[in-house]
């Protein structure tokens, strides 16, 4: 017993030594490493489809980028991708170990504002950041010098969609409905505020926890008080889709909103017919996208025989950002340098030409007001958004 | 002859001692060993992470293992140690010292209050009210932003350090959570070995049997709820260094769940069961890359068969391989 | 005066759809002693059955009781498979934990299975509604109305009027001595268990056309049914009707008249406060706790 005793101990501590000599003597890495792209992404939970639409426009980006011979003379980009699981811990789990394990050289992903916020307390002074689809304004508030975001915040979308409002749909009062979270307050507040100058009253507010899934008394209560706009805000397809559905079953309202950037296919199709003559906003529209955009979205949809939609698309500018971005600064880890490079550039996209402003957000040229006719979203106007 | 059991009072008491003596010396110097070695923070913060909720599960087991109730509502007190800590350095700017013991304060005043009412209810009736209080715990979160922060939660503290120790440096986090929750082993061990450890066993075999012999059922169960509360409290608030951001979801049942699972695999009746359950917890989705939902089917049959084959949890099969496998050094086996 | 009225009604639809979960969940409580945690995936799996088989052409009003029976099969299996081998007898935690890891076993099956997007359940009710009196009431939730009261009302009758109803009551009594007096108590124990997931079955399907499918959908059902079960008194079926219909006016009434962001905290303060001051429930008997 302890003669083999000795010999495994013996063995398994040569196994280390070599193990380790191995390591330490690596041969320097070659000039044609690839870039690792690091993408936490919500591969499970609530918002588990959304991830996997990340996943595929990150991949699409990735490819393309190669093909056309990949950057820094030539070096390929890598795309690495963990589960954030949908909550800060699981971001915060998904961040370091694409730092430590998977040696990446930016970060990017990112829907819910909490889960990036989380995200983006590791990154800080450390790494590269694009947040790609989270909506806060906190996030970019922070002021981190190397933390970039590609959609709208709140306030940026609810400041065109609400110019719409009041500019052309003119109700004389409104009535708000929404989820508790973390986004629609804000969405509340920037309404109140638009709402408030233009002289329009707001008759009652209604925000409703993430289980509700019956409007009747809220919508009973709301028919009761005769608005000319029912404004929803919602986020989840599935409740929302209810919601809606729910509306036209108590007759509906003169003009009807829901909140920039929510609808989505997956809210459309089991709201089956019920979203018709909804308006809303978006940052980009894949059935019309206009000159810059138009081959993004064809040649998505040849490759994966459907239309790209927004989670598509702002993956896929983030990581022709970085990309582009590093191939301009000339590395892949001067992140100061790179920041700079950001914020000094345009840079093209399918929305047009972005620019960054101080605080790293991405300034499209233009925002989509929509509305939904026959099941599917269709273009009311372009407008310039400022 | 009576079996050898450790901490039984007759016995050789002084040769039990030196041993665990010498375990808890052989703990101390992993800790410290590992807390130096490894540097990639990836690992060492999540290990700190991971020994902040094994608190959580030690927590959970008290009232398990302990009194015998399923306390789903658990996570109501991880809740109030996470955002008394964020209230406390992000509102009131208080260190974050200060901010956990308002914190455990603050959990034991709740508990009190919780227990009064509900500690008169058993088995599914009090683990459905004390689910019940975790959700109403949600919604005043959700609400009352002010004070909470509402959805989007409370985050951006200043560096959090305990005395002269950075907890934003993963070693420190790290040894910091290891000492902690190592101390609360001993400390649990030892009141499992007091007379208040002994009347919890009693309640936990049989109520009725330890009322008519005079323990004060409602009263052990009460202090019971009593010790819970502050360890989970401490953990809530030793989780917050971690993620930096306190959001309602701290008060999600499903915390709790995660905690059960990880006791129920470590196994109830050992102390440091649930320390074992939360290393295999966070170990295996790291080694094995299952798509999460797999994951959930099969932690979940695991639970299933674990409770139909071992309510004992792995520590009971492990023991029992012992048993046929092994040395059998005393004839009644223990 | 209006509004009042409408949101009364609104209450009573409401509660009519919450009385087909409890009822499933209360039987089982009541007679075979469990806490089915997994009540709500049940639900789920009913509205999913649905999908299925009007997916497939089926009519609506025929994929509904075969939608339920379905469930009542996959429920005999597990009762067989599960929790007949585990739970009968056994410490009190046990029910707790394994019917609450069957219930995630299920919710992650569905994703598995059929994604995690919500998909529509099409009832040839569409969305039409019924006017009365100046009071609307969508005609999808005026079926599920009455198919509440019908199920309600046959087990009801069942248990009174029937041998096997009456061996269960015994056995939800004392079933020790039901045993003793030649009653097949396991049996009786599966019927009412497998009665019970297919109530939860039925009031998936029932509702599916309301609030799409998606596999957490069980999760609100879940919450509902205890807290309707609590209310009401555990093992009484006029009682999982009554606090059904009770919950329903009550959350109405609250969403309406007080805040609407509260509301889900009411329900958990309806059960606090019952549990507190009439344990039983309100049509409930008082029973020794069991252990």
């Amino acid at each position: 017993m302890k003669k083999s005793e000795n010999w495994s101990l013996l063995l398994a501590t040569g196994a280390l030594v070599a193990a380790t000599v191995q390591i330490a003597f690596a041969p320097a890495a070659m000039a044609a490493d690839p870039v690792r792209i690091g993408l936490a992404l919500p591969l499970s939970g609530a918002a588990a489809s959304y991830g996997h639409d990340s996943q595929r426009g990150a991949g699409y980006a990735a490819d393309l980028i190669n093909q056309r011979g990949g950057i820094l003379n030539g070096r390929k980009l890598e795309l690495v991708f963990e589960d954030e699981k949908g909550t800060p811990q699981g971001g915060v789990a998904a961040v370091q170990k694409l730092m430590s394990v998977g040696r990446v050289k930016a970060i990017t992903g990112g829907t819910n504002s909490s889960v990036v916020l989380a995200e983006s307390s590791v990154t800080k002074g450390r790494m590269l950041q694009v947040n790609a689809g989270a909506q806060a304004d906190a996030i970019t508030e922070q002021g981190s010098p190397w933390l970039f975001q590609i959609n709208n915040t709140v306030s940026l979308n609810s400041e065109s969609f609400n110019a719409y409002i009041v500019k052309t749909l003119k109700p004389k009062t409104v009535a708000y409905m929404g989820e508790n979270s973390e986004f629609n307050k804000t969405v509340l507040e920037k309404l109140k505020e638009s709402l408030k100058a233009a002289g329009i009253e707001l008759l009652s507010t209604s925000t409703y926890d993430a289980d509700t899934n019956d409007f009747t008394s809220i919508l009973t209560k709301i028919k009761a008080s005769n608005p000319d706009m029912l404004y929803v805000a919602d986020a989840y397809p599935a409740r929302a889709a209810q919601l809606w559905k729910q509306v036209r079953q108590i007759g509906g309202f003169k003009i009807e909103v829901m909140s920039p950037g929510v609808v989505t296919s997956g809210m459309l199709k089991p709201a089956d017919g019920a979203m018709n003559g909804v308006y809303t906003g978006e940052i980009f529209m894949a059935t019309d996208p206009g000159p810059e955009g138009k081959e993004f979205v064809d040649n998505y949809q040849k490759k994966f025989n459907i239309l790209p939609g927004k989670g598509e698309l702002v993956i896929f500018e983030s990581i022709n950002l970085i990309a582009a971005a590093m191939d301009k600064a000339g590395t892949d880890s001067d992140y100061a340098k790179i920041s700079k490079t950001i914020r000094e550039g345009t840079w093209p996209s399918p929305r047009g030409q972005l620019k960054f402003d101080e605080k790293g957000r991405a300034r499209a040229p233009y925002f989509y007001i929509q509305r939904v006719e026959n099941g599917n979203i269709v273009q009311v106007e372009r407008v310039s958004s400022h | 002859m009576t079996a050898k059991r450790p901490g039984a009072m007759a016995g050789t008491a002084s040769g039990s001692m030196v041993r665990e003596l010498v375990y808890v010396a052989c703990a101390v110097a992993c800790i410290a060993a590992l807390g130096l070695t490894f540097s990639d923070p990836f690992i060492v913060t999540l290990a700190g992470y991971t020994c902040a909720f094994a608190l959580f599960a030690l927590s959970i087991n008290v009232i398990l293992g302990g009194v015998g109730e399923v306390p789903l509502g658990q996570c109501l007190f991880f809740g109030v140690g996470s955002y008394g800590v964020a209230i406390g350095m992000g509102k009131l700017g208080l260190p974050f010292e200060v901010a956990v013991l308002a914190a455990l304060v603050l959990s034991v005043v709740w508990a009190a209050i919780i227990g009064a009412i509900t500690l008169r209810l058993t088995g599914a009736y009090f683990s459905i009210v004390s689910w019940g209080l975790t959700g109403v715990a949600m919604v005043a979160a959700n609400n009352l932003d002010d004070i909470t922060g509402g959805p989007l939660g409370l985050f951006g503290f200043p560096p959090i350090k305990v005395g002269p120790l950075e907890l934003s440096d993963p070693q420190t986090y790290f040894m910091v959570t290891a000492f902690i929750l190592l101390a609360a082993i001993l400390f649990l061990v030892a009141v499992r070995r007091s007379p208040f450890g002994a009347a919890m066993e009693s309640v936990r075999q049989n109520p009725h049997l330890a009322r008519s012999v005079g323990v004060d059922v409602a009263r052990v169960r009460l202090k019971a709820f009593l010790l819970s509360a502050p360890l989970a409290a401490l953990a809530g608030a030793l989780s917050v260094p971690y993620t930096q951001i306190v959001t309602p979801e701290v008060f999600n049942v499903a915390n709790t769940v995660d905690g059960l699972l990880m006791v129920l695999l470590g196994g109830a009746r050992l102390i440091i069961g649930p320390v074992i359950g939360a290393g295999m917890f966070t170990l295996i989705p790291q080694v094995m890359n299952l798509d999460p939902n797999v994951r959930i089917l099969v932690f979940s049959s695991i639970i299933i068969l674990i409770m139909m084959f071992a309510p004992g949890g792995l520590h009971q099969l492990g023991l029992a391989l012992r048993d046929r496998f092994g040395r059998k050094k005393d004839v009644h086996g223990s | 005066m209006e509004l009042f009225v409408q949101t009364l009604v609104n209450g009573l639809v409401l509660g009519a759809g919450y009385a087909v979960i409890a009822v499933g969940l209360t039987l089982i409580f009541g007679i075979v002693g469990i806490a089915n945690f997994a009540h709500g995936a049940f639900f789920a799996m009913g509205g999913y059955a649905s999908y299925l088989l009007t997916a497939r052409g089926l009519n609506y009003f025929v994929a509904v009781p075969l939608a339920a029976l379905i469930v009542v099969a996959i429920g005999a299996f597990i009762e067989w498979a599960i929790i007949r081998r585990s739970l009968y007898g056994d410490s009190h935690h046990g029910s707790l934990i394994v019917t609450f890891a069957l219930g995630q076993a299920g919710v992650a099956g569905l994703i598995l299975l059929f994604g995690p997007d919500p998909l529509p359940v099409t009832s040839p009710l569409g969305q039409s509604t019924m006017r009365f009196l100046g009071i609307f009431v969508t005609s999808q939730r005026a079926f599920i109305f009455i198919c509440s009261i019908v199920v309600l009302g046959a087990l009801g009758l069942w248990l009174q009027l029937s041998v096997k109803g009456q061996q269960v009551i015994a056995v939800a009594q004392n079933a020790r001595g039901a045993l003793y007096s030649g009653i097949d108590v396991p049996w009786i124990r599966t019927i009412a268990f497998v009665l019970g997931v297919g109530a939860a079955g039925l009031a998936g399907a029932l509702l599916a056309p309301i609030s799409t499918i998606f596999p957490t959908m069980g999760h609100g059902a879940l919450i509902v049914g205890f807290t309707v079960v609590i209310l009401g008194g555990m093992g009484s079926i006029p009682g999982a009707m009554f606090g059904a219909l009770l919950i329903g006016v009550a959350n109405a009434l609250f969403e309406t008249y007080v805040s609407v962001s509260w509301t889900p905290a009411l329900g958990w303060g309806l059960v606090i406060a019952t549990l507190l001051f009439r344990p039983q429930g309100l049509l409930g008997r008082v029973q020794q706790h069991r252990h």
